[in-house]
């Protein structure tokens, strides 16, 4: 056997149409709404209480993936700003605004943290960079405890007063809506930038930024730019976060905040719009779960993560991708799905093919 | 004709080696520039400079009568200078037509429209489809970007600067690379570009002699940072000083 030709075949091109990230707003909005209406009369006090959690992580979790996902930038300390958010909404509380403007507030001050702490720190890039995120995060918890005003331990409480239009927040259901329809209209928002012109051009300057300078791009504005609309995001998660709690501390500036909510987007993918969303519903659930049936919760979460890594580096976003390329790699070897064993994926050539035969 | 871009004793030294020095040149409007020279002769190194990638050490650019030594690249980019890259460069996530579209709609200034929908911008998508099918890119417009064979990936760039109106046009090596009939077609669309519009000023840097005599009206050759010869390019090839340069002094 000579020829290997067989074994090295490349893809035929019509197969590698570009990955169009198919984002169903036209559906997913329905269904958000039937959904949000609907939960709360089914679920019980506790599991509420998880579902709004999710729901700020979901906002979370796409907030951050303006920057991992949208713009190619790595950051260790994204809790600096659900800590940044959270702590404005505590120091507003008796400030009579009403909980809407608080957290408004939140995610400004997160983006005027996140804004000014971009412009100095992207003089580096890269790995130094997101060690430089995790040090501002971790400056910021420290503060909690030197500046008085902050109240260090002690925290904050009673959080969840307040009305909305005249609905009590301290109510489940109530703060549920409130909350999910924040929620909703952030990644609304989210979802319109990630599709203008804006987004393509954090999209460009991920995949090459020499190109994107060449044609006309201002790099480093945009870097800015994607990691102020990811703070003011998260601020705002922050502000619901402390509203929902009712409590915080320095916790919530935690180096662990920062890493579970990344666990949460590799979880779910960064590749597609709605991947890091999925990724922290699994997330907080599956916490949920494990907490009430196991003493040691984040092994577990530890193992999910590990296997999800190792055998979907796409996340589960990527799994239609996957199912689909596989499929298509069946009907272009011309074997049907049972004849042969061996996942022979689109891509993979598979080496030593070509001398099985006689 | 007029000066459009002066280079005025442009040197660049990384360390103790010195890239370039001393080059002097003035490009008029409209006209085709080549710079030839063997490998490491500091012809990139030049090209980064006019493109804005690199700050020289010493000397001035001037575009229009204006000094642009330490813009930044996207700033020129904005103001007419698009290039190529002697490896194409490209936002390989995307398909050939946002590749074009996001050139187009970055060279008018609206790269940071956060309430432009991408696609959605008509002027734009007009000269994209319009430059697409100039430079044969049609049939492959869907295309993942990175998933592009070489000689598509170097016209996937030459369309991305085309599709900006550039008043400059830098093209490094846009031949490199590529099969015959794909450098026949580059050098065939160059020609007609060229054609089109006569104020379009081009500089490009080429090992292939048939981009020079085909494109250009004049070449420098460069040669360890410096310009050694200078003219049309029948005089640069006959010039003994270029086979030296070439082949080594024993040849001339």
């Amino acid at each position: 056997m000579t020829t290997t030709t067989p074994s090295t075949r490349t893809v035929p091109t019509p197969l590698e149409r570009p990955r169009r990230p198919v984002i169903p707003t036209v559906q997913v909005v329905p269904l958000f709404i039937v959904f949000a209406a609907v939960t709360p009369f089914f679920a019980s006090t506790s599991s509420l209480f998880v579902w709004t959690t999710a729901a700020i992580w979901v906002l979370f979790a796409l907030a951050t993936n303006v920057l991992f996902g949208w713009s190619g930038m790595l950051s260790f300390g994204q809790a600096a700003y659900i800590g940044v958010g959270g702590y404005t909404v505590a120091l507003l509380q008796d400030s009579g605004l009403p909980p809407i403007l608080m957290v408004v507030c939140g995610g400004v001050c997160a983006a005027a943290f996140a804004a000014a702490f971009s412009t100095v720190a992207l003089r580096t890039s890269g790995v130094e960079f997101a060690v430089l995120t995790l040090v501002f995060s971790q400056v910021l918890w420290l503060l909690t405890f030197r500046v008085k005003a902050l109240r260090g331990d002690d925290g904050f409480g009673g959080l969840s007063e307040g009305t909305i239009f005249g609905a009590e927040l301290a109510d489940d259901s109530n703060r549920f809506f409130y909350i999910v329809a924040m929620v909703g209209v952030c990644v609304f928002i989210l979802l319109r930038l990630r599709q203008s012109t804006l987004g393509a051009s954090l999209a460009a300057v991920r995949d090459d930024p020499l190109r994107a300078a060449a044609v006309g791009l201002p790099v480093r504005r945009l870097e800015i730019l994607a990691f102020t609309i990811a703070g003011a995001f998260t601020g705002i998660a922050g502000g619901l976060l402390a509203q929902h709690q009712g409590t915080i501390s320095p916790r919530l500036f935690s180096w662990l905040i920062s890493g579970e909510v990344i666990v949460a987007c590799l979880i779910g993918g960064m590749a597609w719009f709605w991947g890091p969303a999925i990724g922290a519903l699994v997330f907080i659930f599956a916490n949920d779960l494990l907490f009430g049936t196991t003493s040691s919760p984040t092994f577990y979460i530890g193992l999910v993560f590990l296997i999800v890594v190792i055998t979907l580096p796409g996340g589960l976003s990527s799994l239609p991708k996957v199912f689909r390329n596989s499929r298509v790699g069946r009907q272009l070897t011309g074997r049907n799905a049972g004849s042969r064993p061996s996942g022979a994926t689109v891509g993979q050539p598979t080496v030593g093919q070509g001398e099985e035969q006689p | 004709m007029t000066e459009q871009l002066v280079l005025r004793g442009i040197s660049k030294s990384y360390g103790g080696i010195h890239a370039v020095s001393d080059v002097n040149f003035t490009v008029e409007r409209g006209e085709h520039l080549a710079i030839i020279g063997p490998n490491g002769a500091g012809k990139s190194t030049l090209f980064g400079m006019i493109a804005g990638e690199h700050v020289p050490t010493a000397g001035t650019v001037t575009f229009d009568g204006v000094d642009i030594t330490n813009d930044r690249p996207s700033k020129r980019a904005l103001n007419g200078i698009s290039r190529t890259f002697q490896v194409a460069r490209m936002f390989g996530e995307s398909c050939v037509y946002e590749n074009v579209l996001l050139a187009a709609i970055a060279a008018e200034g609206r790269g940071l429209r956060w309430y432009d929908k991408f696609r959605s911008n008509e002027s734009a998508a007009e000269r994209t489809e319009r430059i697409l099918t100039q430079t044969g890119l049609t049939s492959t417009s869907t295309q993942q970007a990175s998933t592009l064979a070489q000689g598509d990936r170097k016209r996937l760039e030459m369309a991305m600067a085309l599709v900006q109106q550039p008043r400059i046009l830098l093209l490094d090596e846009p031949t490199a690379g590529m099969s015959y009939e794909d450098s026949v077609e580059t050098i065939a669309l160059l020609q007609r570009v060229c054609a089109d519009d006569p104020d379009l000023t081009v500089i490009l840097t080429a090992h292939d002699m048939e981009v020079i005599f085909a494109v250009s009206d004049r070449v420098i050759l460069l040669a360890q940072g410096r310009t050694e010869v200078e003219g049309t390019p029948d005089e640069v090839a006959a010039h003994p000083r270029t086979r030296e340069v070439y082949l080594g002094t024993a040849a001339a």
